[in-house]
This record gives C-alpha cells, sequence and structure tokens, in this order.
C-alpha cells in the first residue's frame, strides 16, 4: 500500500538519490533517532549542571538574586571547613556502609535459603521482593508509626526485653540512625536477594557438586566456589546499592529531617536545608559540586565495571 | 540420611516463614491499621482481630487533597513515562543499530547520569524553573522527571533491543523500507513486551518522586508522594486516616511491581543482570 504511494509519486533523480542515501547512511540516521534524547539532555542536565558549577562560585541568597556575586573558591572553602559538612559525610558514610553491608548479609541468606527448587519458590520470591518497589515517603510513614513512642510496635516489642515503651527511638541521637538503618535494611535487602539469587541460580551446577564430591562442607564451598564466582556481580551490586543509599533523602525527610540536632543529616538533607531552608544557593552549589565529583570518580570506576561484565555475557 | 534431609527442610520452611512476616507485616499492619476503628488503633496491648471498616478512607478522602494530589500523580507520572519511553526507545535503537563518533561513550553517560544524586540537580531546576515562570507548573515536573527515568528507559531498552535478531530489520531494508519504518513495524512489535515492563518502571519511579515535587510543585501541582509529609505525627493524629492514604498510594505501585517482576533484575541493575 505505501510502497505504492512512494512509486506513484517519486521525486526527481538527484533528490531521490540524495535521500535514498541519507536514509541508507550509517552514521545520519543513528543521530536522528538520537536526537531528541539529546536534545532533552542537553536542557535539562547539561544546562543545569554548568548552571549550578557557575553559582557555585558565586555568592547569592535566594532572597536576594540581584546581589549574585562572583567570589571564586570561597563556597568551596567553607564547604571543605565546615564541621557540618564533616558531620553530613561522616553521617552519611556511616548509613551508606552499614546498610549496604546488613543488606548485602541479609540478602545473601535470603537467596542462599530461597536457591534449592521448592513448590511455591516463585511465590516466595514476589514476597520477599514487595517493599523494594514501595514509595518511599510512604514507608518513611509507616515507620515513623512503628516506631512511635508508646503504642509504636517497635517499642512495644521492645519492652518486652525490659526497655520502657515510651523511648522516643527517632527523637534520640544514639537510636536515631540505627533505627533509620533499620528501616532501610528492611526496604532494600530485596535488592540483594533478587540480585545474589539470579546469581547463585546462573552458577554452573557441577562446579558446586564436584566441590561436594570432594567431601568440601556447605561453609567451604560458600566461601571456596559461591562467593568467588558471584565476586563481580557482588561487586556491582554493592556499588548500585551504595551509591543509592548515598543519595537518599526521602525516608531521612520522613522520618527525622536530619535531626534530632544533626544526628541523621545526611549530605542530600544538608544541601536541601542549606538551600531550601537557609536560602545560601551558592554554599548549596558547592557542597553538591564536592559531592558530584566523588560520585562521578567512583561511577567511573563502576561504569568499567559493569561494561566488563556486559562483554561476559 | 532421609530423616535428616526431611529435618533440613522444615527447618528451612521456618526459616522462610521468618523472612515473609520480616518482609511483610509492616505492610500488612499498614492496611490493617487503614480498615481498623479509630478508637481501637491506640489500644495497649495492639488489637490484631476487628471488624474491618472504611470510615478512615471516607475520612481521610474528606479531609485531605487525595484526589487533587492523585491526579497531578497520573499527570505527571504519566507524561513522564509517554516522554521517556518514546525518547528513550528512540535513542536506544540508536545505540544498539548505528556507529558514530559517540556511540560508545553516550551510553556510559547516561550511565553516569543515572548514578547522579537528585539533589545536585534540584537547586538549579528551581532556579531555572523560577526564571521562566514555571515553578507550580505539572511541566516543570514533567522536565525535571525526565532526567531521571531518561537514563533509566534508555538502558532497559538497550536491552530488550539487543535481544532482537538484526536479521529480521535487513531483511525488510533489502525489501526497500527505510529506517523509521523498519523501526516503527518491525523492531516496536517484537519489543512490545519490553516496552510495557520499561514504562511499568519509569511510572513507579515517577509515581514514588519526593525531591523534585517537594522542591518544584506548589500549591496546586502537589503529588502523592508528598501528601505523608502534610501529616503532623504528633499526639493527637488520627493513624487510621494517614494509613489509609498509604496504603491507596501505595496499591498501584504493589500492582505493578507484580507485574513486571519477571523483568526486575533488570530495571534494577540496568542490564547488568538478567532475571
Amino acid at each position: 500500500m505505501a510502497g505504492y504511494e512512494v512509486a506513484t509519486v517519486r521525486p526527481a533523480r538527484a533528490e531521490d538519490s540524495l535521500l535514498r542515501r541519507l536514509r541508507r547512511s550509517r552514521t545520519l540516521p543513528g543521530y536522528l533517532f538520537l536526537a531528541p534524547a539529546l536534545i532533552v539532555t542537553v536542557a535539562i542536565m547539561l544546562y543545569p549542571l554548568v548552571f549550578s558549577l557557575q553559582t557555585s562560585f558565586e555568592s547569592y541568597q535566594l532572597a536576594r538574586p540581584e546581589e549574585r556575586e562572583f567570589i571564586g573558591l570561597d563556597n568551596y572553602l567553607w564547604t571543605i571547613q565546615s564541621p557540618n559538612f564533616l558531620n553530613s559525610i561522616t553521617v552519611t558514610l556511616v548509613f551508606t556502609a552499614a546498610a549496604v553491608t546488613l543488606e548485602f548479609l541479609l540478602g545473601l541468606a535470603l537467596a542462599l535459603l530461597v536457591n534449592r527448587e521448592f513448590r511455591g519458590q516463585g511465590l516466595v520470591r514476589t514476597m520477599l521482593m514487595l517493599p523494594l518497589f514501595l514509595t518511599p515517603s510512604v514507608v518513611g510513614l509507616l515507620f515513623v508509626r512503628l516506631y512511635y513512642p508508646g503504642d509504636g510496635l517497635v517499642p512495644l516489642f521492645l519492652s518486652l526485653f525490659g526497655l520502657d515503651n515510651n523511648f522516643p527511638l527517632l527523637g534520640t541521637r544514639a537510636t536515631a540512625l540505627p533505627a533509620i538503618i533499620l528501616m532501610d535494611v528492611w526496604r532494600t535487602t530485596p535488592f540483594m536477594f533478587l540480585v545474589l539469587l539470579a546469581g547463585l541460580q546462573s552458577l554452573p551446577q557441577e562446579v558446586i557438586e564436584a566441590a561436594q564430591i570432594d567431601g568440601a562442607s556447605p561453609w567451604q564451598i560458600l566461601k571456596g566456589v559461591t562467593l568467588p564466582l558471584l565476586m563481580p556481580l557482588i561487586l556491582v551490586a554493592l556499588t548500585i546499592r551504595g551509591m543509592d543509599a548515598f543519595r537518599e533523602f526521602d525516608t531521612f525527610m520522613l522520618l527525622t529531617g536530619g535531626g534530632p540536632g544533626q544526628a541523621t543529616e545526611v549530605i542530600s538533607m544538608m544541601a536541601y536545608i542549606l538551600a531550601f531552608r537557609a536560602y545560601d544557593i551558592g554554599r548549596a552549589s558547592a557542597v553538591a559540586w564536592v559531592i558530584l565529583i566523588l560520585v562521578l570518580i567512583f561511577s567511573v570506576f563502576f561504569v568499567k565495571k559493569l561494561r566488563d561484565m556486559q562483554m561476559e555475557s | 540420611m532421609t530423616t535428616q534431609r526431611r529435618n533440613v527442610g522444615a527447618g528451612r520452611a521456618v526459616l522462610i516463614a521468618i523472612a515473609l512476616l520480616w518482609s511483610l507485616f509492616p505492610l500488612y499492619w499498614m492496611y490493617s491499621t487503614a480498615f481498623k476503628p479509630e478508637a481501637l488503633d491506640r489500644r495497649v496491648p495492639p488489637v490484631f482481630v476487628f471488624q474491618p471498616t472504611f470510615e478512615n478512607f471516607e475520612r481521610m478522602l474528606r479531609a485531605t487533597p487525595f484526589l487533587q494530589y492523585l491526579k497531578n500523580t497520573l499527570i505527571v507520572a504519566g507524561v513522564t513515562t509517554v516522554a521517556a519511553v518514546a525518547l528513550g526507545s528512540l535513542a536506544a535503537y540508536s545505540f544498539t543499530r548505528f556507529r558514530y563518533p559517540g556511540s560508545d561513550f553516550l551510553p556510559l553517560a547516561y550511565l553516569v547520569m543515572r548514578m547522579l544524586p537528585r539533589f545536585v540537580l534540584v537547586i538549579p531546576y528551581y532556579l531555572l524553573m523560577r526564571t521562566f515562570g514555571l515553578l507550580n507548573t505539572h511541566s516543570s515536573m514533567i522536565l525535571a522527571y525526565l532526567g531521571f527515568a531518561l537514563p533509566f528507559t534508555i538502558w532497559m531498552m538497550i536491552g530488550f533491543f539487543k535481544e532482537i535478531p538484526i536479521e529480521l530489520e535487513e531483511a525488510a531494508m533489502v525489501d526497500g523500507g527505510d529506517r523509521l519504518r523498519v523501526f516503527a513495524q518491525i523492531v516496536l512489535p517484537l519489543a512490545a513486551p519490553g516496552l510495557a515492563a520499561t514504562s511499568i518502571f519509569a511510572f513507579i519511579l515517577a509515581w514514588n518522586e519526593l525531591l523534585f515535587s517537594l522542591v518544584l510543585s506548589g500549591r496546586d501541582t502537589r503529588t502523592l508522594a508528598q501528601l505523608p509529609l502534610t501529616f503532623s505525627t504528633d499526639r493527637g493524629t488520627e493513624w487510621g486516616m494517614v494509613m489509609a492514604a498509604g496504603s491507596l498510594t501505595l496499591l498501584p505501585v504493589i500492582a505493578f511491581a507484580l507485574l513486571v517482576q519477571r523483568h526486575i533484575l533488570r530495571g534494577m541493575t540496568l542490564g547488568a543482570v538478567k532475571g
């Protein structure tokens, strides 16, 4: 049908060959397919980033935009000397390291538990992965309820062991961060579980059977065979989860808003407070850029790793 | 030997039951609180058996702007999904079928963009949207959401396009079809399941987004992810109502997650792991 139309309204010969050459070219259509996404990317990623780099060198108060002024590296000097920044970096790293480690160990345990074939395996997998998708702010609110002093289920459970059920878990310096870590472990362990389960199921069965015949204990097999074989996958999973934990914002906003004091003020919280509560755009941009550079260095390593993996498969 | 194996099986069953309890109980508690009569919510010890009621939902719909937020969320997440999937699949097709300067580097650049912390972008977004008079509009949020949805859809679709045998397209090209027609009539139908899964993931991402929504929206454009922030959580909080709002917000996400679980691994690891 369409073929006929093209044939009847045939353009002039020179045009025809040009048009055909364009359509057959290996390069130009590639760019044409890419162009819409690339234009949007320049507008919503590149341009805002350059703009933010510019503001990071300025004294810029949100309330007085007309008094913007170039101040060189002052914002960066303030950032790296600021005790707030040091605190935020520390809190973020503690949160990320603790959450990701616990999630890895728990996820590995769950994956080993579910790995062997049994009836209902698919259903169990589905139910274990569910928390991963839930709206983080709603999960945050749910855990505010679960941690609520007096009648929250967690304090009530702890009171079985002799603790005061009126103890404010989220309002106390020593317990606020661990409480958020626990929530994060609940919410995102499924990520580790799913990745490791897929890894376990893709392992060559013969290698493990050979080890069993040689009389290796399950623990020896895990340490000597399974984990080394899964190592590239584990690195990728740890990196993705680590980067996501590093920038976590929603649940902190809901559970503590950074408090008490600054005990849970992760770096995303600090930038948010600096920009939208203290209205100091210049310093907030500098903080953002310091983090951006760290993240860039880290993701270059990650991207390399990921590319190696994709080439193997 | 047999007894030992059965024992191990029973032990495993118990452990799996504990894992399921850990995973599902908080969710159960949310829905249970939503259906619990308000008077029973604050009882100590907590009440597990009760006559379920819809009164929390009715009260919540009257007392909160849930429906307005829902409308905004549907608009923003819907348009973001359509735009990200359209632009993303065109770009992914370009990356998987053509070689040109940048065809190796750009996909990796999108991977790095996927890792960018949202808070780095939210400050310039706020300033730029304010300059262009776009604060408190759906457009500003859709543009910002595209920033994280696009790298995601590109990488999902790269995986799906790679699985389509290139010979089919070559045959169609020889028959005289041009690139765009081959893409629309041959590649897209073959990639339809992947397209559907990618759309659902992009929709969930947009549905769940808090930070961009918080900063860019205003009175008329707030989305459901923000609703939890509007509840005060002091002594007098009506938790039944709060949980009713939360459980309704989670409903489509849970439904969609069940739909796409076959592709979850690919979605979470950007193609590094095939599920």
